[in-house]
């Protein structure tokens, strides 16, 4: 079985939970350490980045609406710079796809199971999502679909209930400490996360055409990077700069201070499972994507026999990194920000401009 | 080496056609028959010629074969022996049928029809007084109700299509028939509305029943594991019923059902894992309750499947979710307790499994034997030995009653199985394992389709228009279309004229 079309509705919560959680988790401390109280500023800068990455990608897909991205690339660029680049795309993807994982297997060892070895927590979450990947695109959405609202459930709900622990006070001066510059740089972390909006070159014209798809697809990601937005604000005003700044996971520990009836506590559970969710959701897709991309460079193009294939690659390159800070601190740092964030930024871009470029030669002439 | 089937087969498709003569007919179909002896032959005379009769004993009526066909051909004054006068003139039962193929013949032979030959014709008539024993329409068993009707199906298929006839009286209700079975030559009839159902799902019931090659139709499964896409799915894929209300309601929602004889189901596709999740009396009820019904089965069906894991997992990973107070109680039964929780759970969900099987094979007389059996040996004398703690024979309890809120039994059996696996990814990997068992449940029913629909429609891929008769139960007048997942042909379910 095959069934690779997405929905419009589904590309809405698609894009939304597979963006959402890893962002949260993970971007806040670096972003508060460079912005200071400013970082929210620094959020709508992202989302400001990751909507033009989406809006030159969509153009790019629009443009040839019944083509597949690795027919469109060399359309615009050549075949073989066309290639070349599209490879590149695809290989980001997986690098992005192993250092996922392995942030994930982070996660789960260092907060509930310290004494499971990395590589089996890894294995089970790809094994898993090879099932979904495997039948196609059609199960990913259906998956979004049904988990997107409990995952929206999940983030809204602890942020709602820490408000009591909020004090707006830490939000202050506004623009003193930190200036533009600072806010610009505390933004690359989390674009580097929102501008994962590009895999959309590789599904949008898989997707069923409707007219209101483009609108859902940018609502996705607007209101995934809100979400963002909405964490990084509470995570300042619960604890201010120096506490939120220190910490690895913040939005977990605004989760621990969450209360309800003084029975219920402790709601890591909550950001585990939801957690779990999203990353399940991206991991399916960029596995989805890669191995869809990949296969069409193969001579048989089988999409199915490729998701091992990339599995076994991201699962290897996982287990590369020594530690925690490799992949959460250096990687981002050495490989992310200043190469994979600027490609998947200024790909979709170069290749508008040439579509906008040669159409307008066209009419000249 | 020829078997003697086979020899058999290539004896009848020898005389495709009987001989005139009554003689020769009779030597021919006593060599078919042979050793058959419940098949009656019956010679006699007219006075002007001789006829013989053909019908299994006990599937005919034999009063009315000698009240309408023997006397009055005896006592006939008509001189020619023609079959189709003797039909018109002579005997007096309506539902007859020449027959000219020896096939069709044998074939009727075994439908309980009696046949009738002359001496002078190769062709013979067939008439239709199948008599045979039947149960008596009762209450169904399976899917009982307290309010609403209390016929459900027989084994007779004939009984069953008028049941659903008498619901539905359009002539657009189509009941287009098929034998399927080498040996058996079960009838199945594939009952649908024209001008609502699909006829893409329609046509495709159908191919797949004609792929069908079975030597016998002797219950519904085969049938079903033709209609289905997955085989290897726990997941029923058809829903059964034995209400002809709820096939009725089927029927008018665009899709189809399937009748097949000696089988007290009926049959219906597409089927999406909430139709199997509603009940007939959602929809007799105050839709207020009707919905809290409806949510509490939701509850419940997620208890039934994760309650088990979770116990587990938290017990065993995540102590620090519990409330304090809580967490001694727990502590406290668990003091004594050799095994780990996963262990605990296990032994327990497998002692119930047992006791629930054993209570389905028992004779009825020795149900009582085995739930007290159950009560000693799992409620008081386990956990005064220490071996299980209170706590969990709750858990278990709880699952075990959650599986039986389920409607179709294919459903809940299915219910039984899978937390087995996740209560062992729950014990391997805590939480974390849990939300993997739930992540690849999901994805395979995300993955199931039934006759090209979502096993999840529609809440994946969404259409919340239907989600008022999914997540709630609207009031009868706000469901005014069919639900379009079945069939988008005739959407309106109030005649617009009026």
């Amino acid at each position: 079985m095959n069934d690779n079309v997405l929905t419009y509705k589904q590309l809405f919560w698609l894009f939304l939970s597979m963006q959402v959680i890893m962002n949260m988790l993970l971007t806040p401390s670096g972003s508060i350490m460079i912005a200071q109280q400013d970082a929210w500023l620094s959020a709508l800068i992202a989302i400001l980045i990751s909507l033009l990455t989406l809006w030159t990608s969509i153009k790019v897909c629009t443009r040839y609406p019944s083509m597949d991205f690795h027919v469109i690339i060399e359309t615009i660029a050549g075949k073989w710079i066309g290639r070349i680049l599209s490879i590149f795309l695809l290989i980001s993807f997986t690098i992005v796809l192993a250092v996922m994982l392995r942030q994930y297997g982070e996660f789960v060892s260092g907060t509930v199971l310290p004494k499971t070895p990395i590589s089996v927590i890894i294995f089970c979450i790809l094994v898993t999502a090879i099932y979904p990947t495997f039948h196609g695109l059609g199960v990913i959405g259906r998956l979004a679909e049904i988990f997107g609202p409990i995952l929206l459930l999940g983030i809204i709900s602890p942020i709602l209930l820490g408000i009591v622990n909020m004090d707006v006070k830490h939000l202050l001066p506004f623009w003193y400490d930190s200036g533009i510059l600072a806010i610009i740089t505390g933004s690359l972390g989390p674009a580097a996360f929102l501008t994962d909006c590009v895999l959309i070159l590789w599904i949008f014209n898989l997707s069923e055409f409707h007219p209101n798809k483009i609108k859902y697809l940018v609502w996705g990601i607007i209101t995934s990077g809100l979400l963002y937005l909405l964490s990084v604000t509470s995570i300042i005003a619960t604890f201010g700069v120096k506490i939120a700044s220190t910490h690895l996971y913040p939005f977990l520990i605004l989760e621990r201070y969450i209360s309800i009836f003084g029975m219920i506590e402790n709601l890591d559970a909550i950001v585990i499972t939801v957690w779990i969710l999203s990353i399940f959701l991206k991991i399916c897709l960029y596995l989805f994507v890669t191995s869809y991309g990949f296969s069409m460079y193969t001579a048989k193009k089988n999409r199915q026999k490729m998701v091992f294939y990339i599995a076994g690659i991201a699962f290897l390159l996982s287990l590369l990194p020594r530690n925690v800070v490799d992949i959460s601190i250096e990687f981002p740092q050495v490989v992310g920000i200043p190469f994979i964030l600027p490609f998947w930024v200024v790909l979709p871009l170069f290749l508008s401009l040439t579509i906008f470029i040669k159409d307008k030669i066209n009419k000249t002439q | 080496m020829k078997t003697a089937d086979l020899h058999l087969k290539e004896f009848i498709k020898s005389y495709e056609f009987l001989p005139s003569s009554l003689e020769e007919k009779t030597k021919i179909l006593k060599k078919i028959y042979k050793n058959c002896d419940d098949i009656v032959f019956h010679p006699f005379f007219s006075k002007q010629s001789a006829y013989l009769l053909i019908f299994v004993s006990g599937l005919c009526d034999e009063e009315k074969i000698h009240e309408h066909i023997v006397r009055p051909i005896q006592h006939t004054s008509i001189v020619s022996p023609e079959l189709p006068l003797i039909i018109s003139h002579v005997t007096n039962i309506t539902n007859t049928k020449i027959l000219s193929n020896t096939l069709e013949i044998i074939d009727e032979i075994a439908d309980g029809n009696a046949i009738l030959f002359n001496d002078i014709e190769n062709k013979a008539v067939s008439y239709r007084i199948t008599s045979y024993e039947k149960r008596s329409i009762e209450e169904p068993q399976a899917e009982s109700v307290i309010i609403g009707s209390r016929e459900g199906f027989i084994e007779s298929v004939s009984t069953n299509l008028s049941l659903v006839r008498r619901k539905i009286k359009t002539p657009s209700l189509k009941m287009s028939s098929m034998v399927i079975g080498t040996y058996s030559h079960t009838s199945i009839y594939i009952s649908y509305i024209e001008g609502i159902a699909s006829l893409q799902i329609v046509e495709d019931v159908k191919e797949k029943l004609k792929k069908l090659n079975v030597d016998a139709v002797l219950s519904n499964a085969s049938i079903e594991e033709a209609l289905e896409d997955n085989w290897s799915s726990p997941f029923p894929q058809v829903q059964y019923s034995e209400r002809p209300e709820v096939v009725a309601a089927a029927l008018l929602e665009g899709r189809v059902a399937i009748f097949i004889d000696g089988v007290p189901f009926v049959l219906m596709v597409p089927v999406t894992l909430f139709t199997l999740l509603q009940t007939p009396e959602d929809y007799t009820e105050r839709f207020i309750n009707g919905t809290l019904s409806r949510w509490l089965r939701y509850f419940f069906l997620m208890v039934a499947l994760l309650a088990p894991s979770a116990y587990i997992a938290i017990l065993t990973f995540h102590q620090e979710m519990i409330p304090t107070t809580l967490l001694l109680r727990i502590a406290q039964s668990r003091e004594e307790i050799p095994f780990p929780a996963f262990l605990e759970a296990l032994i327990m969900q497998v002692i119930f499994e047992v006791l629930r099987e054993a209570g389905i094979r028992l004779p009825k007389q020795m149900g009582s034997t085995v739930s007290i059996v159950g009560t000693l040996v799992i409620g008081q004398a386990a956990i005064q030995a220490g071996l299980v703690s209170a706590p969990m024979v709750m858990i278990v309890a709880i699952t075990g009653i959650s599986s039986f809120l389920l409607p179709q039994y294919t459903l809940s059996i299915v219910l039984r199985w899978i937390p087995f696996p996740v209560m062992f990814l729950s014990g391997m990997l805590g939480l974390v394992g849990l939300m993997l068992g739930v992540l690849i449940i999901a994805s395979h029913l995300c993955s199931l389709k039934s006759f090209g629909l979502s096993y999840l429609a529609p809440l994946a891929p969404n259409d919340s228009s239907l989600l008022k008769d999914v997540l709630i139960r609207v009031p009868l007048k706000f469901m005014k279309k069919r639900p379009s997942i079945y069939s988008s042909i005739n959407p309106n379910r109030r005649n617009e004229g009026k």
